[in-house]
């Protein structure tokens, strides 16, 4: 949890001093990432392999949405699709790397709960991480675009249970991180509705 | 006051990876090197080394 939560925390100071040069250059650092995807990921389990530092990134993107309103927020909102693209690029060693283990050792058809969670969260993954480039978003239309990344909480829940299904060391961590994510959540949008009903009777 | 409950959380949490995690492992795994802490669920699956066991102990015969 050490390296997930430490990712996090260096991610969203990235985001919060450098939101402006990360878009300016984004696809520098996609290419930057992508590198290092290539030459770490190709190599024995390590930090990105093992999924440590891609959901680190995605426990960021994912929190990003239940800040505050402020200057904190709106800096990391302003890179929320980079780093869910920058995610993307380093969860793909980790999702080969399994995929073919499986296929090899295990067996595609024996593998676990977890496992099978997995490969439908990364499938959910490919249209949002896709529409997250600014050229495709803008092809897009808002609208349409809003209605994809719906199912970014798809993709929440099933990257919640994938961890949690695991049931190792950091079982408790998970339950922590997820379950306060969707308490806060949940205040958020009973407020919200609270608000719009409000506004809607006057 | 969600980004500072939310601040609070992961700065609990990451002292609490912290002292449960050690330090060398967490160093282990930058290096390329699962262990305990940082065990992947394909040594689980292979069955590979055990905690402080060698994949070599069952084959050999001790003198």
């Amino acid at each position: 949890m050490t390296i997930i939560l430490s990712t996090t925390i260096i991610f969203s100071l990235l985001g919060y001093f450098f939101s402006k040069q990360i878009r300016k250059y984004a696809l520098y650092v996609y290419a930057f990432f992508a590198l290092i995807a290539l030459i770490i990921g190709s190599q024995n389990a390590n930090i990105i392999s093992l999924g440590y530092v891609p959901f680190g990134i995605f426990l960021l993107v994912m929190y990003m949405g239940i800040l505050d309103k402020g200057k904190f927020k709106n800096q990391l909102l302003g890179v929320r699709g980079e780093f869910a693209i920058i995610g993307t690029i380093l969860l793909i060693p980790h999702a080969v790397g399994y995929l073919g283990y499986y296929f090899d050792f295990v067996g595609f058809w024996t593998g676990t709960a977890s496992f099978y969670i997995g490969i439908v969260a990364v499938l959910v993954l490919a249209p949002l991480s896709l529409t997250s480039f600014r050229k495709v978003k803008s092809k897009l239309g808002y609208k349409k675009w809003k209605k994809t990344h719906y199912f970014s909480y798809l993709f929440y829940v099933l990257i919640g249970l994938h961890l949690t299904l695991m049931h190792n060391d950091r079982f408790w961590f998970y339950i922590i991180i997820f379950g306060f994510y969707i308490v806060l959540k949940s205040y958020m949008l009973i407020k919200t509705y609270r608000i719009k009903k409000i506004k809607n009777k006057n | 006051m969600k980004t500072k409950v939310i601040i609070i959380l992961f700065i609990i949490l990451l002292g609490i990876s912290i002292l449960k995690e050690p330090l060398v492992d967490t160093i282990d795994v930058f290096s390329g090197a699962t262990n305990d802490t940082y065990s992947s669920l394909v040594d689980t699956t292979t069955g590979a080394s055990h905690s402080h066991e060698s994949d070599d102990d069952d084959s050999e015969v001790d003198d």
